[in-house]
């Protein structure tokens, strides 16, 4: 009977608690003068003080554009299960955030979004001027855009990266490495000489294989351009250099220079936090290195091996970071507007970014921002904003930290500008046709290749097998159609 | 008419007498039966053990060390990093203490009353029930007509009810409950309470809920683990109120996260990740998440225990 | 007239039912609608009802494939073994728990045995993998001190039926046990004193009486778990081997053939044709066993 008593009052206090705790839960979402409200998701970590930003801005907006602005923020690691969800369920939305892994060509081909090509000529000119037309031909599907690039760096520069402590140790001369297979002495001295250490990091789910010289599409995962030839899309692991590395790998699997269980490993964070690896795979940008090696024990210091593969540029590199506009907003116009200032205004995008000024951050000089005094992480000013530098508007209009080179977005640009830009930018494939095919080979893929992708197995017995079972799967019914497609959209290109 | 002093005569017998049914067990074959269910408990206590010293490590030690089964060095840098959300944490804990006791008797009120009807042998439907609802055991329309359902006809999100409503009915604990009013409660007991005068619902309030105690026990536990366990309600259908976040979803957005920067499937292009890469806690935060969310259900457990006692039946029908 | 009859009879039963009758017709009968996308290419501007109907078109991949054989028997069989080694081991372990009394160590045993229900498969496979790994795993380990030569068991297929059922059962038997374990504390002791005045064995007792009072529960657990055999944990079967290809003949199911397929832009249509099909098996398969169960023993069926 005690029990049942106690059991009683907890119950009730914790109802009172919960009552309580549910009175603020109502938010005030419409604005009173009768201006239009745009609702805006977007994949980032909520903060405590969200809506208390957005009300500042909102007050910018009114101004500006005679609307206010609510933020719903979903943790980007959430994000693609979650808009689907809402998108469903007609959830009031106007701009959201998307990008090829949240399903932007899925969901662009379920008609979720708007096209925006006429708005942007009428409601957000500058984002036109500022955007090149190459770029936004990454963004279309099927001649039409249906969500608008951030302005950031676009390209993705593969590399190796090595750590200098072994390299000055040995007098490796890095510069002389011209292709993968020119690592192995430095290889096989690491191995002989630093028993604690690892050779190289290569996985399953591709890292090394990065640095051969091919376009990946979206929609496959065998199925790629070569870089040098752009007339038609090949089986990547049907091809000399296919052949090659997975000799190599082998190679330097058997010589002990890659970990055994690479093939099935999904990530390498021990590695990462120990520093004990001699070379892996990367990607880079300008000042990346310098960042990376900020407040590093000395024997993980690192640096970049360039040259192997050129900067790219391709419709993977710009599906990565765009918005959206909902097909069902009530006010695409206003919408638009609001994307046109985050790519044109100053203080809203900063805003944004880093919050209230003297609050969050502090301003230093005209392009700069430093944290509150006894503030060193975004996550503890109270709202954590950073990470929409490079999901949303015109990166190069925010504030840079102190500390990092003040001319890196100049540097970001000329990266930019270096990019070898591909020839398929803006082909996307249409999977619906051979998707049963598509989904069976999906399957051979991930049977055979990661342990090939590492050397795991002796190529010249498996992979035969695997092309013979890709044959059987329908590889060249798919590679007819995406041919078929590409050729297609060549011509109207 | 019944009275209650029927339904406790177990007191006069001690309990040890009831405690075990077969008897005469040589000792050879208790012996062996303990090394079997100690052999299990400890393959499931090393793993244990290693979750708390994982968790417990900071990851320099745990990549010279690995794994170990006692920390060399003890850091609580795990857990620091998931108390960081402070006052969070402490609510959340709330939310799912509160959604647990209340889901869980709302739960058991309901399941009970239907397992009680359908396990009646004179209830003339009690086959089209059971079916009606052991059909949606097989059939669902997925999670985004379910999604569809609780947000735009229900309007239930980011309301407390959708975390104490999602889980709150089982088939399958329906029908453990129903099959065990059926065999081990006999209907002359019922019968006779009936011939008495009583109404259906004493019948179930008076007899047969205190007499199917040790499963509504166990479906107790089960529930109540559920609910604790729940982190998908929370994830589908708290959009802005982060004041109902359960413990869970807390736990598990911190997990995605951890997991889904070490991936490359990030939205941050692989170079921004490279920044994070060496700064992210992982093996030590997921033990750590283990930790907060097994061991108040182990400490819980004997609580559950006491209930799962012969004896209850015999003094209803001797009675 | 009857109906109406059975009706009065009824209606303090029936207002009993009705709490669970609005929440099933609620939470599960209304979101049904959903399954319609199986037959449709949807697409958000049109919804559930509007958009085009495709026919059977969203089911064709699974039947399509070369290993179409291949994934439904390794679903099937391993959901036969988990169903019914599973079911025999629990029981077995409960009866033991109640034998060995309420003893310290006994009730500690039991609440350890409980452990493995609470970590995910993603902590489970971090155990697994301190067992198996090549260089640094206990197994191998204790195979190389004895002379042996290290096994890769990533790559060979052979062991792994064995491992995912042990992984199976260790990580269910000691939750599902308490089913059977209040099940067992609910028998009238007298059974068993009558059996013992008749100079029944303590094994005996178990037999003749334990398991048969078993029986009904079994049966109903029995028939639920048939209903899902067709589906698979996907943690069991993607997690813990590792998405290893070299296993895949013996690893891969439905569930882990349409995750890895559709990875590449698979759409809703599909994965609910995928539910909808396991469903529709399962559907079969129950209702098969339940007529069977009718048939052999009328109080022990379901419906």
């Amino acid at each position: 009977m005690k029990t049942k008593r106690v059991l009683l009052a907890l119950l009730a206090g914790l109802l009172v608690i919960s009552s309580t705790g549910c009175g603020n839960g109502e938010k005030q979402t419409a604005s009173d003068n009768g201006a239009y409200n745009i609702v805006w998701y977007n994949g980032f970590s909520p903060s405590d003080d969200n809506d208390m930003v957005f009300e500042a801005i909102s007050q910018k907006t009114m101004e500006k554009i005679n609307a206010t602005v609510t933020a719903v923020p979903i943790q980007s690691a959430d994000y693609a299960e979650k808009i689907k969800m809402l998108i469903a369920a007609n959830e009031k939305m106007d701009l959201l955030f998307m990008s090829r892994t949240n399903g932007y060509v899925t969901l662009a081909a379920q008609k979720a979004f708007l096209p925006v090509d006429d708005l942007l000529k009428s409601h957000g000119q500058d984002i036109l001027n500022l955007i090149p037309d190459h770029i936004f031909d990454g963004a279309k599907y099927q001649g039409k855009i249906y969500a608008v690039p951030v302005l950031k760096d676009w390209p993705h520069e593969p590399v190796l990266r090595y750590n200098t402590m072994m390299a000055e140790k040995y007098n490796f001369d890095m510069e002389s490495v011209k292709s993968l297979a020119d690592l192995t002495p430095m290889l096989q001295t690491i191995k002989d000489n630093e028993p604690d250490w690892l050779p190289i990091l290569n996985r399953g789910d591709s890292p090394l294989f990065k640095l051969l010289p091919f376009e990946n599409i979206s929609g496959s995962s065998i199925a790629g351009f070569k870089l040098d030839d752009y007339s038609k899309i090949v089986n990547k692991f049907d091809t000399d250099e296919a052949r090659e590395y997975f000799k190599l790998m082998r190679d330097w699997y058997q010589k002990g220079f890659i970990k055994k269980d690479a093939a099935t490993a999904t990530n390498d964070t021990e590695w990462y936090q120990s520093g004990k690896f001699f070379a892996a795979y990367s990607e880079s940008l300008p000042y990346l290195e310098d960042q990376i090696n900020l407040n590093v024990a000395e024997h993980k210091l690192t640096k970049f091996l360039h040259g192997l593969v050129p900067p790219q540029l391709g419709t993977f590199d710009v599906q990565g970071c765009m918005n959206s506009i909902s097909a069902l907003s009530k006010n695409p116009e206003k919408t638009m507007e609001f994307l046109n200032l985050l790519y044109t205004d100053k203080e809203i995008k900063n805003m944004v970014n880093l919050g209230i000024e003297g609050k969050h951050y502090v301003a230093v000089g005209e392009n700069q921002y430093d944290f509150p005094e006894g503030v060193t992480k975004s996550s503890e000013t109270g709202y954590d904003g950073v990470g929409y530098e490079s999901m949303v508007g015109n990166r190069f209009l925010s504030r840079i930290r102190v500390g990092i080179a003040e001319d890196i977005w100049e540097k970001y640009k000329e990266f930019n500008e270096s990019a070898l830009v591909s020839e398929a930018l803006g082909f996307v494939f249409d999977a619906a046709p051979v998707i049963n095919e598509i989904t069976a080979l999906e399957n051979v893929y991930s049977e055979y290749m990661p342990s090939l992708l590492v050397g795991a197995v002796d190529p010249d017995e498996v992979l035969p097998k695997a092309l013979e079972k890709m044959k059987v799967a329908g590889i060249d019914k798919v590679l007819e159609e995406m041919n078929n497609q590409y050729q297609a959209w060549k011509a109207n290109k | 008419m019944l009275k209650t002093e029927k339904f406790k005569p177990t007191k006069k017998i001690k309990k040890d007498e009831l405690a075990v049914a077969v008897t005469g067990v040589p000792l050879w074959v208790k012996i062996i039966l303990y090394v079997i269910t100690t052999g299990l408990a400890i393959s499931t206590l090393i793993p244990l053990l290693l979750t708390v010293s994982i968790s417990l490590m900071d990851a320099d030690a745990l990549a010279t060390h690995g794994y170990t089964l006692f920390p060399k060095e003890i850091s609580f840098e795990a857990y620091k990093y998931i108390l960081n959300n402070g006052a969070k944490i402490w609510r959340s804990y709330g939310v799912t203490i509160f959604v647990t006791i209340s889901g869980t008797i709302l739960g058991l009120a309901m399941m009970t009353l239907y397992a009680y009807a359908i396990s009646r042998k004179y209830f003339p439907w009690r086959n089209t029930f059971t079916f009606f609802i052991f059909f949606t055991m097989l059939f669902n329309g997925g999670t985004v007509p379910s999604y569809i359902v609780i947000t735009q006809i229900l309007h239930l999100q980011d309301k407390i009810w959708v975390l104490i409503l999602c889980g709150c009915l089982s088939t399958m604990y329906i029908l453990i409950m129903r099959t065990y009013m059926q065999t081990s409660i006999p209907d002359a007991v019922v019968e006779s309470a009936k011939i008495d005068g009583a109404g259906e619902f004493l019948c179930y309030y008076k007899i047969v809920l205190p007499m199917a105690v040790p499963t509504i026990a166990t479906i107790a536990l089960f529930l109540a683990i559920a609910y604790w366990n729940a982190w998908y309600p929370g994830f589908l259908y708290i959009l802005q109120n982060e004041d109902i976040v359960p413990i869970q979803l807390l736990l598990k957005r911190i997990e995605n996260q951890v997991q889904f920067l070490n991936s490359n499937a990030s939205s941050l292009s692989y170079a921004e990740s490279e920044k994070l890469r060496q700064s992210l806690p992982s093996d030590a935060v997921k033990m750590c998440l283990v930790v907060m969310i097994a061991l108040p259900i182990l400490i819980a457990y004997p609580f559950f225990q006491r209930f799962f006692i012969r004896g209850i039946t015999i003094g209803a029908v001797k009675g | 007239m009857k109906f109406f009859k059975d009706l009065k009879k009824s209606a303090p039963l029936l207002i009993m039912m009705l709490p669970v009758v609005v929440y099933y017709l609620l939470f599960n009968y209304l979101p049904m609608f959903g399954t319609l996308i199986a037959f449709k290419n949807f697409n958000y501007v049109d919804g559930f009802f509007k958009s085009p109907w495709v026919g059977l078109k969203n089911f064709e991949f699974l039947f399509q494939s070369a290993d179409a054989f291949i994934i439904t028997r390794n679903t099937l069989l391993y959901n036969l073994v988990f169903i019914f080694l599973g079911m025999f081991l629990s029981i077995c372990l409960a009866i033991t728990y109640d034998l060995l009394g309420r003893s310290k160590l006994n009730r500690v045993n039991q609440t350890l045995a409980m452990f493995p229900h609470f970590i995910s498969w993603v902590i489970a496979t971090y155990f697994v993998t301190a067992l198996l790994d090549i260089d640094k795993g206990v197994l191998n380990r204790i195979i190389t001190t004895f002379g042996g030569e290290p096994i890769e068991w990533y790559s060979e297929s052979t062991y792994w039926p064995i491992i995912i059922v042990v992984c199976y059962i260790w990580k269910t038997i000691g939750y599902n046990s308490i089913i059977y374990y209040s099940n067992i504390k609910g028998f009238d002791i007298e059974y068993y004193e009558a059996a013992r005045i008749d100079g029944a064995s303590w094994f005996q007792q178990i037999i003749y009486i334990t398991f048969p009072l078993l029986k009904s529960i079994a049966i109903i657990m029995g028939i639920l778990a048939i209903g899902s055999a067709f589906y698979s944990d996907f943690g069991l079967f993607y997690l813990v081997p590792k998405n290893s290809g070299a296993l895949y003949n013996v690893t891969s199911t439905i569930d882990t053939y349409v995750y890895n397929g559709l990875r590449q832009g698979g759409n809703l249509g599909m994965t609910t044709a995928t539910g909808l099909y396991q469903s529709l098996v399962g559907f079969a398969l129950v209702i098969t066993t339940n007529a069977i169960v009718r048939k052999v023993s009328p109080e022990n069926a379901l419906f």
